[in-house]
């Protein structure tokens, strides 16, 4: 009968398969090992660059290009995909590694990078000491700032005369449920000239576990104190992160998700970073910032908050309610996390080699990338620490990068 | 055939030395079932197994009735979840079934022969389109198209019953119970349709002889006989709405609490889990979700033991094997 | 038989009218539900193809998705293959087994069959992220990564108990007269099952096959903790698989990248016609097999 004719050839089709893939998987099946020596993957990967020369910040930054498995996986923030996507194919074309890159949410590449399965996770929010702990068994982790971002306001209203603008009590009062018109006096006040509907306010919040979402709490919870109280009952903790109890509005999935939340719904407002603003031409709210003047979020903006003077030893810093004048008041960072001795996490030096060459890329080449974007590039005081970080991975404490 | 076995076409009563082939049989049946049977219940047990914390530090009762889902105070309860899953699929339900019956008994009774085919594919291909795609029209098409109307019902009937008030956002339980409700009238319908299609003939004609009209045929033989297939086919519809997961993530709001309205956004089991599954890793959060698992199970399985019950108690079956 | 005898009563005493009118209020109710059901389908039939047809080319269906998202051009090659990998070997699996399992309970009865069967409706009613979970824990864990095996376990799972209760349902209705039949000829039980109920019931035993492979090509959920996506093509089922609905599911609302939109729509619409073709395909073969007698 036909049916079984089809069944067996496509019995024999899968097996066929099947060998297929395991003969050209196995380089990723050996155990984890100290592999004898560098000297074999450095000979290997020798032609595709000068040979490694690891002079620091100079004009003489050079690229090992190291293959390993020809394939990279990551996991994690939406903010950041857009970037992620233009270096993957950037380094592809340079280096011929792919780098698949799941945008699950920062929640979720936490999660992943924390069951090791994936090789670097990507989070808008720097690890808690609980989500460290609870990666302790895989080892250490280094968090390596690769970008920064604006997380604007975006609203959907139509034939508005110009932006409006927000303080941040303003923002707190929408997303707090307590102000729920458009046309409401504190609104107006502040949109002297603008014609605001008497349109419903349709509040769209993430529901997944989002960076974004840490970065806006983040700064709510820095400038309302009505905001801690209601959402955190007092605890500031609980009040900002990447998931919070949200008092009011609908959640969706993803930068993209509230994107389309915001779109489809006449008077939708929510939070996203700014590349998907830009790209879909949604309005976004100009908001006044710590020194009180009114910022559009940009390019320029984003550089002004993200340019400390110092930076934490660790890394791990907040941008929210920046001090800079000029600063957008809503600019967050996205970590890429790795683990320091990747031979307790990866299957092969190779591969290590190549996910520390993809990083020291990243970090230096790879952040011509973010300005096209509307992504803010690593900023000189912090590129040192960046380098420093990449370096320190190591196998076993032999160091990745020579 | 073993010889001797079969002599005049009737089987030797004689017992001989190890098993017949119908032995044989039985046991490989047996063997597959254990196979197959045994690695899924220890799945499920292994996996449930995780949630011990969750109901000692809830309570059975209190995690089940516990209103508030906040994963950032370590505050978790299902009720929300409960209420959503059973309120998106009643909506689905009160549309679906009797949209699928009429139409199982369209094709099998009313049609003429020629056109039954043509028409029970076409049914069928509601069923061939993936949850997601009726996520995805459901979010950009059909909730943007229901708007009007449930700012309509909102604004008359809501302002006298709390639970048919606005505001109206779009995503919502209504949404997700509208969505549901179109995927499952093809499963519906088609299992329907095998029932109805099984009456024996002998009856049926039997009625026509009498002068009985299609309408009659159908009351004192199709459904009478069909009861329990069609009640099967229902159930099974229900265990589909109740499960729904990808769809409903997209229309329904996704907000973990009781919305005071049908027009609210909320959350279901299902769909939670796939919401938050993924990055739970808040203390307890991943398995107050597998906990959310176990409840679902619950349901459905007393939903399908309803059903069995049900089936045993009216079946009237045309005929059994075994 | 005092159905008919009361039957016959009836009529006498109705009106003929009063008949003619509910049986033609029948009709309108039927027809206007086979109406209301086939509004959404045309609905997304529009809607597929407005928003798909312009992604789809030679290009699309043999290359891969370009490493930038925005970039327009690339196809789906990764996601097509990988869907029909998954599905396919979840099948060749779900199949036999399912049979078997339904054959089972048919044959051996009892409480063990009992038993059986309450696990099979279990998993029949399990919402398919559930499933997804419990494949996580088992495989992906285990494992220690995604995979495409992953993927296709948990497909089969879903398959599963749709293939038994199709073919219990109809086995159960097979006509007692036959097995009475078999049994007198003195055939083996496999025999029986083999050349007599399973022929019988196959039209329903293959349309419950095509609604379970349909079911899961296009599950998601699933897939998102097991196979969890490429963006590259392999072959190799042990590394994590893009499969069609994921690619749609991540890709379809990003009105941030419209050309990885398109490629979504494009997907959904390839999807849903692959499916379409199951569905035919196994309708063809159902009819071919049916045995003559029968409608």
């Amino acid at each position: 009968m036909t049916i079984h004719r089809l069944k067996r050839l496509g019995a024999m089709g899968l097996i066929a398969t099947v060998f297929v893939g395991a003969c050209s998987g196995s380089g990723a099946t050996s155990a984890p090992s100290n592999a004898p020596g560098v000297a074999p993957s450095a000979a290997q990967t020798a032609g595709a660059a000068s040979a490694p020369d690891a002079t620091t910040g100079g004009s003489a930054v050079t690229y090992r290009c190291g293959k390993g498995d020809g394939q990279l996986n990551g996991a994690g923030s939406t903010f950041i995909f857009p970037l992620l996507s233009k270096m993957g194919e950037d380094y592809n074309t340079k280096c011929g590694v792919k780098l698949n890159y799941q945008s699950i949410g920062s929640g979720g590449g936490i999660k992943q990078w924390t069951a090791n399965t994936v090789d670097f996770g990507a989070s808008d929010a720097y690890l808690k000491d609980s989500e460290i702990q609870a990666a302790a068994a895989n080892g250490e982790p280094v968090e390596i700032p690769a970008t920064f971002g604006a997380v604007v306001v975006a609203y959907n209203l139509q034939g508005l005369s110009a932006p409006i603008q927000m303080t941040p009590d303003i923002v707190a009062g929408i997303f707090l449920g307590t102000i729920t018109k458009w046309n409401d006096p504190a609104i107006a006040a502040q949109n002297a000239g603008v014609n605001l509907p008497a349109t419903d306010i349709s509040v769209v919040h993430r529901s997944d576990g989002s960076g974004t979402t840490s970065i806006f709490t983040t700064y709510l919870t820095a400038v309302s104190p009505d905001w801690v109280t209601t959402v955190g009952g007092g605890d500031p903790t609980k009040s900002a992160g990447k998931e919070v109890e949200w008092p009011t509005g609908l959640g969706a999935s993803g930068n993209e998700g509230v994107t389309q939340g915001i779109n489809q719904t006449d008077g939708g407002v929510g939070y996203i970073e700014l590349a998907y603003a830009l790209k879909n031409n949604i309005p976004f709210a100009t908001l006044q910032n710590k020194s009180g003047n009114f910022i559009v979020p940009s390019l320029d903006s984003v550089k002004a908050a993200a340019d400390l003077p110092t930076y934490p030893g660790d890394l791990r810093f907040n941008l929210a309610n920046t001090d800079s004048a000029q600063g957008y008041p809503i600019t967050g960072t996205t970590w890429i996390i790795v683990y320091k001795d990747l031979s307790k996490v990866l299957k092969s030096q190779e591969r290590a080699q190549a996910l520390v060459d993809f990083l020291w890329w990243a970090i230096h080449e790879g952040q011509g990338d973010a300005a096209p974007l509307f992504y803010g590039s690593i900023p000189a005081s912090l590129l040192a620490q960046d380098e420093a970080a990449v370096t320190s991975l190591n196998w076993g404490g032999t160091p990745l990068l020579p | 055939m073993t010889p001797g076995s079969h002599a005049g076409g009737i089987r030797t009563l004689a017992r001989r030395p190890g098993l017949s082939q119908d032995g044989w049989f039985r046991l490989a049946l047996r063997g597959v079932a254990l196979l197959v049977i045994v690695p899924i219940l220890w799945m499920m047990v292994d996996t449930f197994s995780v949630t011990v914390p969750v109901w000692e530090r809830f309570g059975i009762p209190g995690f089940v009735v516990g209103a508030r889902w906040a994963p950032s105070f370590t505050i978790y309860g299902a009720l929300p979840f409960i209420y959503g899953t059973i309120l998106t699929s009643a909506i689905a339900m009160l549309i679906a079934v009797p949209v699928a019956v009429l139409i199982a008994l369209l094709i099998t009774e009313i049609l003429p022969a020629r056109a039954r085919t043509a028409v029970a594919v076409t049914v069928d291909l509601l069923a061939a389109i993936p949850s997601v795609v009726y996520g995805l029209w459901g979010l950009l098409v059909l909730v943007p198209f229901l708007r009007p109307f449930e700012q309509a019902v909102a604004g008359t009937l809501g302002t006298v019953i709390p639970f048919l008030a606005g505001p109206t956002p779009g995503p919502s339980y209504f949404a997700a119970g509208v969505v549901v409700s179109i995927m499952i009238v093809p499963i519906i319908a088609a299992l329907s349709r095998e029932v109805f299609a099984a009456t024996p003939r002998l009856q049926r004609e039997a009625v026509r002889a009498l002068g009985g009209t299609r309408w009659d045929v159908i009351r004192t033989v199709v459904l009478p006989i069909g009861r329990s297939g069609v009640l099967a086919a229902i159930i099974l519809g229900l265990a589909r709405a109740i499960g729904e997961t990808i769809a409903v993530t997209m229309v329904i709001g996704n907000a973990p609490k009781i919305g005071a309205s049908i027009f609210s956004p909320g959350f279901t089991l299902a769909s939670v889990i796939a919401n938050e599954f993924n990055e739970a890793n808040q203390e307890l959060h991943p398995e107050a979700l597998i906990a959310l698992g176990l409840v679902l199970l619950v349901i459905s399985v007393l939903v399908n033991g309803l059903a069995i019950l049900i089936r045993g108690r009216f079946a009237r079956g045309v005929g059994r094997v075994a | 038989m005092s159905r008919s005898a009361s039957l016959a009563a009836e009529r006498l005493r109705s009106t003929s009218s009063a008949r003619r009118a509910r049986e033609r209020a029948l009709e309108i109710c039927a027809w206007a539900s086979l109406v209301l059901a086939l509004v959404p389908l045309v609905a997304i039939g529009i809607f597929l193809i407005g928003q798909g047809v312009r992604s789809l080319s030679l290009e699309f269906f043999t290359s891969d998705p370009p490493g930038d998202l925005s970039a327009t051009g690339g196809g789906i090659r990764n996601a097509v293959v990988g869907t029909l990998m998954m599905t396919g070997l979840a099948t060749l699996v779900a199949v036999p087994v399912g049979i078997a399992l339904a054959v089972f309970s048919r044959e051996i009865g009892g409480r063990v069959a009992a038993a059986v069967r309450f696990v099979v409706d279990v998993l029949a009613g399990l919402p398919s992220i559930v499933v997804g979970i419990f494949v996580y824990s088992l495989v992906v864990v285990a494992t220690g990564h995604f995979s495409g095996y992953a993927g296709a376990v948990a497909l089969a799972v879903i398959e599963l108990p749709v293939i038994v209760v199709a073919t219990d349902e109809l086995l159960r209705l097979t006509d007692r007269r036959i097995d009475e039949g078999t049994r007198a000829l003195g055939m083996l039980r496999w025999r029986s099952f083999l050349s007599v109920f399973i022929p019988t019931a196959l039209s329903g035993i293959i349309t419950g096959i095509m609604l379970a492979v349909s079911r899961a090509i296009g599950e998601t959920a699933p897939l998102i903790f097991t196979a969890l996506g490429n963006n590259f093509f392999t072959l190799d089922l042990n590394e994590p698989v893009q499969a069609m609905p994921l690619l749609i599911y991540r890709n379809a609302l990003n009105s941030a990248f419209p050309a990885a939109r398109d490629r979504a729509m494009g997907t959904a619409l390839v999807l849903v016609v692959i499916v379409l073709g199951f569905n035919l395909a196994g309708r063809w073969i159902a009819r071919r097999a049916r045995p003559a007698d029968q409608r």
